[in-house]
């Protein structure tokens, strides 16, 4: 196979052997967003003369036969939300564009310092708000398995150029499931790891206790490569852990034999598409025959995770976004005066989700209203933490399908924000309760449209979950018809 | 009623500007005089993505001056933005 569609650890081992160069990759890696980005419009923006001069240096470095790291040379690229220092950064908003930070978020500079070819900006929802990409300023996304469905979202822009084979791995967010749940409708990898276990400073902030920086990926190993490079402490980010960071990829296959697997029947019920279920429970069926013990398991208080996301995560983007004023950057309203200034820019640059969101947010903190609703989520949030706890002292990994239903169409869910929220059913209650957790893929239904599995983990120990999900990943990884020209 | 009926009650709040090196959330100095926009940095100005570091000298000040007061000094404080 061409080494351009390998997933990210074949890629990484054909530079290793020297099967391929660094520059080699790039151009392929470019070729194909020629080829398929204006049907698929993944890309923002692409960083072409950096990714050169990155290509170039890593080449050098591989000739100088040093040992190099697992991500050096491997094209990647980062969804619009990350800074970069000189690049333009809109988040998929109006209200940033044309906005060019001076400075590299944390995982920017260490993906840099890994060697990775940075390859450009991928399209999202508007300020990671949204599961589909339709809310981005810029025009949606497209799923690379079909054109006239959405690749989910936030990060939809992330998933499908790495399913379209476009680069080998990406960055995305995940605030309530904007990584796992486009990772499991383009039918890749894609994790969310612990709270503060990656830093979040130059990561434009949506909702501050939930926010998460993950990988995607093809493979798991490939996941396991980022988030080695990504994690850490980082002064800037005091929400970020000082626990060490172990090579994430050394134990992946190690095997399962012993290792306890919880399953929810609250995640099971009403709302599940029947295929979804089915491959689903044909993923803890792959597990158990693997030597793992299944356990059914209750998360009693998991209807209420969605009430109590879209009440913390509003309140919290309320305050991040109360910054964005026209000042000091991004587009400012042509006014006569000041509070005209500011609510002009405002309500031409944000849009009608972002509005909504604020809105709802401010009233749930409003006097009044902040114990009927901000406090009283917080509790439930606390009680839907205590659900995991409990379940992880008889589980390793909790099991679930990350969405509902497979890809849906565009504009199928745009009149109806409610719907829309239930997307992320399965997924916000490991951002509540700052848990890790992967989607990965699990084969696909009548409409040839990918499914996705859910592991969620202890906090801080993606080495196991990592090594569940290795073992529960398909081992062969189809590319979408598009890929191949179809 | 007569006024000896009321008992006032009067509260200071005071205000202290700490003379710590750097400004409370950002390594950016606090120099009296400088020329304008030469002491900012990424997260004073408020730009996407940046976040504050609390300052370790102004937290020690608060302490020793609840110390001078007499007070109890909390183990575990949270931060809840105003909004």
């Amino acid at each position: 196979m061409k080494a351009d569609l390998l997933p990210l650890s074949g890629i990484s081992d054909a530079l290793a052997s020297g099967q391929v160069s660094p520059e080699a990759l790039l151009e392929a890696s470019l070729e194909r967003i020629r080829a398929l980005d204006a049907r698929l419009h993944a890309f923002l923006r692409l960083t072409e003369v950096e990714a050169r001069t990155a290509a170039k240096a890593s080449a050098q470095r591989r000739k100088s036969k040093k040992p190099l790291g697992a991500l050096d040379g491997v094209p990647v690229a980062l969804k619009d939300i990350f800074c970069m220092e000189g690049v333009e950064t809109t988040c998929g908003s109006k209200i940033l564009r044309g906005y060019v930070p001076p400075y590299d978020a944390t995982v920017v500079r260490k993906l840099k310092q890994a060697g990775a070819v940075i390859v450009g900006k991928l399209n999202m929802d508007e300020f990671a708000m949204g599961s589909s990409t339709e809310n981005s300023a810029f025009g949606p996304t497209m799923n690379p398995w079909d054109l006239a469905r959405t690749p989910g979202g936030s990060s939809g822009g992330s998933a499908a150029a790495v399913a379209a084979r476009m680069v080998a791995g990406t960055l995305g967010t995940d605030t309530g499931g904007s990584i796992r749940q486009p990772a499991a409708m383009v039918g890749c990898a894609g994790m969310k790891p612990t709270y503060g276990r990656v830093s979040r400073f130059g990561v434009i902030a949506f909702a501050s206790s939930l926010d998460q920086v993950g990988p995607f990926a093809q493979d798991v190993r490939g996941v396991a490569y980022l988030l080695t490079a990504i994690a850490g402490h980082d002064p800037n980010d005091q929400t970020s852990s000082t626990r060490p960071v172990p090579d994430y990829a050394a134990a992946l296959d190690k095997g399962v034999r012993g290792l306890r697997i919880g399953v929810p029947a609250e995640y099971f019920g009403e709302g599940l598409a029947p295929e979804v279920e089915k491959a689903v429970r044909a993923g803890v069926e792959k597990l158990r025959a693997q030597g793992c013990e299944i356990r059914e398991i209750s998360l009693p208080n998991s209807p209420h995770a969605i009430a109590t996301y879209y009440i913390v995560a509003t309140a919290e983007a309320s305050s991040n976004l109360a910054r964005y004023d026209g000042v000091r950057y991004g587009h400012r309203a042509k006014a006569n005066q000041l509070l005209e200034m500011y609510e002009k820019t405002r309500a031409e640059g944000f849009g009608a989700e972002v509005k909504r969101r604020i809105m709802l947010g401010t009233y749930a903190l409003s006097a009044g209203y902040y114990d009927a609703y901000y406090l009283r989520a917080q509790k439930v949030r606390a009680l839907i933490r205590r659900d995991f706890d409990q379940a992880f002292a008889a589980v390793d990994a909790v099991l679930s399908p990350t969405s509902p239903t497979t890809a849906f169409q565009l504009g199928e869910k745009m009149d109806d924000p409610l719907a829309m929220y239930l997307n992320d059913v399965y997924t916000v209650p490991a951002n509540l309760a700052g848990l890790p957790g992967i989607s990965i893929p699990a084969g696909f239904d009548s409409k040839d449209l990918p499914i996705g599995l859910q592991l969620i983990g202890k906090p801080f120990e993606e080495e196991t979950l990592l090594r569940i999900a290795r073992s529960a990943e398909p081992s062969q990884h189809r590319a979408p018809p598009i890929v191949e020209g179809r | 009623m007569p006024v000896s009926d009321f008992e006032p009650v009067i509260g200071l709040e005071v205000h202290a500007q700490l003379l710590t090196r750097s400004k409370i959330f950002c390594g950016c100095p606090t120099r009296f005089g400088a020329p304008p926009n030469t002491q900012v940095c990424m997260v004073c100005l408020g730009l996407p993505g940046a976040l504050p570091a609390l300052n370790e000298a102004a937290v020690e000040m608060a302490i020793k001056a609840g110390k001078a007061f007499g007070c109890r000094i909390a183990e575990r404080s949270i931060w809840a933005r105003k909004n």
